[in-house]
């Protein structure tokens, strides 16, 4: 157990300000770079990390070092919060199209933020294209656009353990080609 | 009562990459952190690692980089919203509290300064009497034998663990409605509370005592005005606590908001008898 990130979640909890601004520090970037992957624009991105931050202050104390470690604790907030916010703004699935060729990224996200998304997630949406069908669809549906397995098992109409097997799957050679990418 | 079996150590780890980035639904998240738990603590740190690496991968993130702004504005809205709850529970937070003169012109949100944890301690006690207190109101009307069995067997922690996470965007949430389902028949031990939120479209289901099944069984439905019912969500049971979210409510269509205390809610099985109603 990582007595030290106990502390600093507990002193979060608490409202301490070094706390608060330490928890900035280590996971501000990895927060708004997923952020910005999952919403079309920075001013959205920007506020919903603000958004976050404060989800983080509210659910501290019930951070359980034996059970996640601290980053994939605010990961998981985090991107649960931006998932919400996706929902709620009904942007995914009418304004966000990642499937197929990623020039067609948000196509009705207005023509200005176009070349910029493709920018963004062009590396990983280069990477989803090599991936069999069924793997890019699942990846595409729940890990960007933020439907539930279920959801997306109904869309298909597959089974829910195809779908949970295509994702992990997915996602794994997803990361391995990134790892062997950056270490070129 | 029965449970599903835990996980082996091969299902956790392929389900590990899912649980770590929210992927997976309550009920699948709540059977994952029980097998997690009886897993031997060997894997459990096989798993911790796992996921953290998952969670801190960038490789499959856009390469761009924060304001340098940003980091004062982050700071500002969590001591707002600090500030606020401050406010809220000000006749707590004034016990044992230094009071300071204000100049007037000290407008700007602050954080709590030293020694501050015992009344982190108080807020997270309100938290958690907020739930108990919540559970002590339906089980003085009498009406809810769920509020009953979790006062009696389940902490908010354990309440958390047993149902998943999202249950407290609920409880904790002046905006949602909270409708009892009751049993047809008399002798049914089937129970179930439903908590709609329908500024966000989402409902949060928790039911106990249901005939096990691991393949969605039951079915919920809305009706109002003796309309067709249309269905909301369907699920299964472990044949105890379980609680599940669907994010999928069309009130424009189907309910508007100010219609949802008053429309029938119905749980039903796979042939379509009805076993619980909300009227």
């Amino acid at each position: 157990m990582n007595q030290q990130d106990w502390m600093l979640m507990h002193r979060v909890a608490a409202g301490d300000e070094d706390a608060v601004a330490e928890l900035y520090d280590r996971f501000g970037a990895l927060v708004y770079r997923v952020a910005r992957q999952l919403l079309p624009t920075q001013a959205e991105a920007e506020d919903a990390v603000q958004e976050v931050f404060i989800r983080l202050w509210q659910t501290a104390d019930r951070y359980d070092p034996r059970r996640a470690k601290l980053v994939t604790w605010v990961m998981l907030i985090g991107r649960r919060h931006l998932i919400d916010r996706l929902r709620r703004n009904s942007v995914r699935g009418t304004t966000r199209a990642y499937e197929g060729d990623p020039a067609a990224t948000s196509i009705d996200n207005g023509p200005d933020k176009q070349p910029q998304e493709a920018e963004r997630n062009i590396r990983l949406l280069e990477r989803i294209t090599e991936l069999p069908k069924l793997q890019r669809i699942v990846i595409e549906r729940a890990y960007l656009q933020g439907y539930t397995l279920r959801e997306v098992s109904q869309q298909l109409e597959a089974p829910l353990g195809t779908i949970k097997s295509a994702l992990s799957r997915g996602l794994a050679k997803l990361r391995e080609r990134s790892k062997a990418d950056w270490a070129v | 009562m029965t449970s599903p079996e835990p996980m082996t150590r091969q299902e956790l780890l392929e389900l590990a990459a899912l649980d770590g980035l929210g992927l997976l639904d309550s009920y699948e998240a709540a059977l994952f952190t029980r097998s997690f738990h009886h897993a031997p603590v060997a894997v459990q740190d096989e798993i911790l690692r796992l996921q953290a690496e998952i969670a801190s991968d960038e490789t499959l993130l856009p390469d761009v980089e924060p304001e340098e702004s940003l980091r004062e504005r982050v700071l500002l809205r969590v001591a707002e919203a600090i500030e606020k709850v401050d406010a809220e529970l000000a006749p707590l937070a004034t016990i044992g509290k230094n009071h300071r003169k204000s100049d007037g012109n000290d407008r700007r949100p602050s954080f709590r300064s030293s020694g501050p944890y015992w009344r982190a301690a108080a807020f997270i006690l309100t938290g958690s009497l907020a739930v108990t207190g919540y559970f002590l109101m339906n089980a003085r009307q009498g009406q809810d034998e769920i509020a009953m069995l979790a006062l009696r067997n389940l902490n908010s922690d354990q309440l958390i663990q047993q149902i998943g996470p999202d249950i407290t965007g609920y409880i904790f949430n002046g905006n949602v409605e909270r409708i009892v389902l009751k049993p047809v028949k008399a002798d049914s031990k089937h129970e179930a509370v439903l908590f709609v939120n329908a500024e966000a479209g989402t409902a949060f289901l928790v039911t106990n005592s249901f005939t096990r099944a691991l393949d969605p069984t039951y079915s919920l439905q809305v009706s109002v005005s003796k309309k067709k019912p249309a269905k909301v969500l369907t699920f299964m049971s472990t044949g105890a606590l379980d609680g599940f979210r669907t994010d999928t409510i069309k009130f424009t269509a189907a309910i508007t908001t100010s219609m949802i205390a008053s429309a029938t809610w119905q749980i039903t099985d796979a042939a379509g008898n009805i076993l619980l109603s909300s009227i």
